[in-house]
C-alpha cells in the first residue's frame, strides 16, 4: 500500500496561535460620542479592571459574578451614585486595560492605575482616590528583612530576583532603584508572583500595600509569607478616561472631591484595613493638582524603535533556545512512547494510551502552571521545600512533555507504516526484535515522519509565547512588556512578527522540499 | 538437511496445519504444492519460527525447536542462521544500498567486520552478476535483480537450508526458468532447499521431489517426475489439469 502524508495536518491546527495574537492588536480609531451623555441615557458606565488576583481591590463574588465586593468595587459604587449611573466591569488582563481603553471596549479604567507620565500623557488622569504604598514580601524563613538586606545580598555576588506584575508601579520600582543589582522577574498576576515568593523561585516579590495586607492574610501565604516592616515607593492610584471624554472626567473629579471630603472613601478604606496617615494627602489640593499638572505635562522622551531591537533580539533567541531544547526532547520521549504502544509489554500499553490522551487532551497552558506552580507545592507538602524549578527550566520541560504526545502519534503511525514484512525480514536473518526495530523499522520510520515532525517543530516554536505565564521573557512577551510600557502597540508587533516570521519560514521551506523529495522517491518505486 | 516433524497450528478453533511431517535433504530441492489456502505458506514460516506452532519440532542440522519455543530464544536465533529465507514480496530493506542490506545480518548477528562482511558479500554479489550494482539503491533493481540480492543476503550468513516462499510470483512469467535454474544451483552447491509454489511448471522443473499439500495435511509426495507421471491425489490432479471435475468419479456407492 503507499503511503500518504495526511497526518502532517496534525501539527498545522495549532500552528496560528501565537502569530495570530502579535498581529491583532492594530489599534482601531474609535469614535465616541459624549461618553457621560451616554452613559446617563443607558443608565450605566463601562469600566475596564481586572478580577484575576484581584483582592482587595476587587473580590469575585460566588453569589453574584456580577457584584464583586472589595475596595475599588466599593469605592465605584458611590461614585456612580454620585455619577447617577450604574458601573459595569469588563474583564480584561491588567496590563492589556489601558488598550481597552483606547480602543472604547471601556469607557474609563480603574484598577489600581498609577498616576504616571506615560498614561497621564495619553489619557485625562482624573483626581486621585487612593495614595498607594510598596510593600517587599518575602519567604517566611528569609534571612533577607528589607530593600537594603537585598541590596546587600548583591553585594556579596548573587543577583536575587525579585517578582513583580508587569508594568506595575513595583515593575517601575525595582527595574529603576534596583538596577543590575536586583533582578526583577515580571509576573502577570499579582499572586503569582507570592506563589513563586513562597516556591523559593523568586527571593521576593514586591507588591502594592493593599494586595500584600490581603494575600499576605490568606491560608496559602500567613505563615510562609512575611511583610517587610517599611513602605517603599508612594503615588497615587487615579482613574483614566479617554482625553475626548473630558465631560465624564470632569464629573468624576467633582465626585471624587466629594467622596474624599464626606468620609466615604476614608470608611470604605479603613473596613479593608487599608487607611494609613498618607490618605489624608488626598485632601492637600495643593500636592494633588501639582502632581497631576507634572504627570500630564511631562514630554514623553520616546527612545527609537532601533534602541530596543537588542531586547527583542535577545527575547529571540530565548524563543529559539526553548524550541531547539524541548523538541529533541519531545522526539526522543515520542518515540519511546510509541515503540511502547506498539510493542512494550501489553501491561504497559493501556498507561501510554492515557499517557497521550491526557497531554493532548489538556492545554499546555495548564500543564506550565502545573509545572511551575503545583508541582513545587506538591513536592514542598512532602518536606521537600524550596525545590521549585527555575522558570526556563519547567518551560523546556513543560514543552518537552506536551509536545511529546504529539510526537509519539506521529511515530506511531509511521511505524505502523512499514509493512510487517519488514520486521519479518530483519527476524528471518537472525536479528533481535530489537535489533530491528533499531536498523530497520524506525530508520524508515524516521525518515517518513521527518515533514510532520517538521511541522509540529514550526508549531512548537510558536508555543514557545506560552511560556510567558511562567515570566519567561520572550519575544511574544518582550514585546508585550514593550508595547504596553510604551503603547507603540503597532510598531512592535511589526517587528515581531517579522522575527517570528524570519525563524519559522526557513523551516517550512525545509518541510516542503523534504515532503517533495520523498514523493519523487515514491513515485520511482512505482 | 530440513526436518519437521508433527507441526501443528491452529488460529482459534480452526486447525490449519494438521500434523505436518516433512525432510529436505542437503543437495536437493523439494516443492511444496498446493490451492492457495492450504496452509503450504504457514508451514513454511513455522519452520523459521515467523508462526508459533502448538505441537511438533523442527531441525536443521542440529539445531531443534519445539514448539512453544520463545521469540528470544538462542536456539531459534542460530536456526534462523542455519534456515535462510527468501520473501516473495523480497523484502529488502529500502534505506539501505544493496551491499549494506547483505553486511547488516553477518555484521550484527554473527559479529563480523565490516570488511569481512562486505568481502563475502562481493562475492556472492559475483556469483549473481549483481557486482555492479552493490552501491545502488534497492529500489533501482528490477524484480529480478531484486530477488538475487535477497537470495545473496540469505547466503551471507552461510546457511545450510533455505526457504522460497512462491519465488515466482512476483516476477515476469519469463523469468520462471532463469529462477529455476538457479535455485538448482544453490542445491548443487550442497543447500538443502524448500520451496513453496502454486506455479506447476516451476515446480516440475526445480524440484526433485514434490509435495502436495491440501487442507493443513500432506496428500501425496514423491519423486516430480513420478508424481507428474502417475498423480494420485484429487489435489495433485486439479493442480496439473484444472480443466477436470475430478470429484465426479463415477464410483458405485
Amino acid at each position: 500500500m503507499r503511503h500518504r502524508y495526511n497526518w502532517i495536518g496534525l501539527g498545522l491546527v495549532r500552528e496560528s496561535f501565537a502569530l495570530g495574537l502579535v498581529a491583532l492588536f492594530a489599534v482601531v480609531p474609535h469614535v465616541h460620542g459624549d461618553a457621560l451623555q451616554k452613559a446617563r441615557s443607558e443608565g450605566q458606565i463601562v469600566f475596564g479592571a481586572d478580577m484575576e488576583g484581584g483582592a482587595p481591590y476587587f473580590i469575585p463574588n460566588p453569589g453574584d459574578t456580577a457584584a464583586p465586593s472589595g475596595f475599588e468595587a466599593e469605592f465605584l459604587d458611590a461614585l456612580g451614585k454620585k455619577l447617577g449611573v450604574k458601573p459595569v466591569l469588563k474583564q480584561g488582563q491588567w496590563d492589556q486595560l489601558p488598550r481597552l481603553l483606547s480602543k472604547g471596549d471601556v469607557d474609563f479604567i480603574c484598577n489600581g492605575f498609577e498616576l504616571k507620565p506615560l498614561y497621564a500623557s495619553r489619557y485625562r488622569s482624573t483626581r486621585p482616590y487612593f495614595r498607594y504604598r510598596l510593600s517587599l514580601m518575602l519567604p517566611q524563613d528569609s534571612p533577607v528583612n528589607s530593600w537594603d538586606d537585598l541590596l546587600k545580598v548583591s553585594e556579596k555576588g548573587r543577583v536575587p530576583s525579585v517578582g513583580v506584575l508587569v508594568n506595575s508601579a513595583a515593575d517601575e520600582f525595582v527595574t529603576k532603584q534596583g538596577g543590575d543589582k536586583i533582578k526583577a522577574v515580571r509576573f502577570d498576576g499579582a499572586t503569582d508572583a507570592m506563589l513563586a515568593t513562597r516556591n523559593g523561585q523568586v527571593d521576593a516579590t514586591l507588591q502594592d500595600e493593599p494586595a500584600a495586607t490581603y494575600y499576605g492574610a490568606q491560608p496559602e501565604f500567613a505563615g510562609r509569607l512575611k511583610v517587610a516592616p517599611d513602605r517603599l515607593g508612594a503615588g497615587w492610584y487615579v482613574i483614566y478616561v479617554r482625553k475626548e471624554d473630558e465631560a465624564l472626567a470632569g464629573a468624576i473629579d467633582k465626585a471624587i472631591d466629594e467622596l474624599v471630603d464626606d468620609g466615604t472613601l476614608r470608611a470604605i478604606y479603613e473596613k479593608y484595613d487599608l487607611w494609613h496617615e498618607e490618605q489624608d494627602l488626598l485632601g492637600d489640593e495643593a500636592l494633588v493638582n501639582q502632581d497631576l499638572a507634572t504627570n500630564a505635562a511631562a514630554l514623553e522622551t520616546r527612545s527609537p524603535i532601533r534602541d530596543y531591537i537588542p531586547m527583542l533580539l535577545k527575547a529571540a533567541a530565548m524563543t529559539v533556545f526553548l524550541s531547539v531544547t524541548s523538541m529533541p526532547m519531545a522526539m526522543a520521549i515520542g518515540l519511546t512512547v510509541a515503540l511502547g504502544r506498539l510493542y512494550g509489554p501489553k501491561l504497559l500499553r493501556p498507561f501510554l494510551v492515557i499517557y497521550v490522551e491526557f497531554l493532548r487532551g489538556t492545554p499546555l497552558m495548564l500543564q506550565l502552571f502545573f509545572i511551575f506552580y503545583i508541582v513545587p507545592e506538591l513536592l514542598s507538602s512532602i518536606g521537600l521545600v524550596g525545590v521549585g524549578l527555575p522558570p526556563v527550566v519547567a518551560a523546556i520541560l513543560a514543552l518537552a512533555i506536551n509536545y511529546s504526545a504529539y510526537e509519539a502519534e506521529i511515530y506511531r503511525a509511521g511505524l505502523q507504516a512499514i509493512p510487517d514484512g519488514q520486521m519479518e525480514a530483519g527476524m528471518a536473518l537472525g536479528l533481535t526484535r530489537r535489533q530491528t526495530l533499531r536498523h530497520i523499522v524506525i530508520p524508515q520510520a524516521t525518515r517518513i515522519v521527518i515533514p510532520p515532525v517538521t511541522n509540529d517543530f514550526i508549531a512548537l516554536f510558536k508555543d514557545t509565547s506560552v511560556c510567558s505565564v511562567i515570566t519567561v521573557v520572550e519575544l511574544t512577551k518582550q514585546y508585550n512588556i514593550l508595547a504596553n510600557s510604551t503603547l507603540r502597540v503597532l510598531e512592535f508587533a511589526v517587528i515581531a512578527s517579522v522575527l517570528y516570521l524570519m525563524m519559522s519560514w526557513p523551516l517550512s521551506k525545509f518541510a516542503a522540499l523534504y515532503e517533495k523529495k520523498l514523493e519523487a522517491e515514491e513515485a520511482n518505486k512505482g | 538437511m530440513i526436518r519437521a516433524e508433527g507441526i501443528h497450528k491452529s488460529y482459534g478453533a480452526l486447525e490449519v496445519l494438521k500434523g505436518v511431517s516433512l525432510e529436505v535433504e542437503a543437495g536437493s530441492v523439494v516443492a511444496m504444492i498446493g490451492l492457495s489456502g492450504s496452509g503450504k505458506s504457514t508451514f513454511l514460516r513455522c519452520l523459521n519460527g515467523l508462526e508459533p506452532f502448538s505441537a511438533g519440532t523442527v531441525q536443521v542440522d542440529g539445531i531443534s525447536i519445539a514448539a512453544g519455543t520463545p521469540e528470544y530464544s538462542e536456539a531459534l536465533r542460530e536456526l534462523r542462521i542455519k534456515l535462510g529465507m527468501v520473501f516473495q514480496q523480497f523484502q529488502l530493506f529500502p534505506h539501505m544500498s544493496v551491499l549494506d542490506n547483505i553486511v547488516l545480518a553477518p555484521m550484527r548477528v554473527q559479529g563480523k567486520s565490516q570488511a569481512q562482511a562486505a568481502e563475502y558479500a562481493m562475492e556472492l554479489l559475483r556469483r549473481m552478476g549483481l557486482e555492479a550494482k552493490a552501491h545502488s539503491r534497492t529500489r533501482e533493481l528490477s524484480g529480478g535483480q531484486q530477488q538475487r540480492v535477497a537470495i545473496a543476503r540469505a547466503l551471507a550468513m552461510k546457511p545450510s537450508g533455505l526457504l522460497f516462499d512462491e519465488p515466482t510470483s512476483a516476477l515476469d512469467p519469463s523469468m520462471t526458468v532463469e529462477v529455476a535454474s538457479l535455485v538448482r544451483e544453490l542445491a548443487e552447491s550442497g543447500l538443502a532447499v524448500l520451496v513453496v509454489t502454486h506455479d506447476m511448471n516451476f515446480a516440475r522443473r526445480v524440484s526433485d521431489r514434490l509435495v502436495v499439500f491440501e487442507k493443513g495435511v500432506i496428500v501425496e509426495e514423491g519423486p516430480t517426475a513420478d508424481l507428474f507421471a502417475q498423480p494420485q491425489s484429487i489435489a495433485l490432479k486439479t493442480l496439473i489439469d484444472p480443466g477436470q471435475d475430478y470429484h465426479a468419479d463415477p464410483k458405485p456407492a
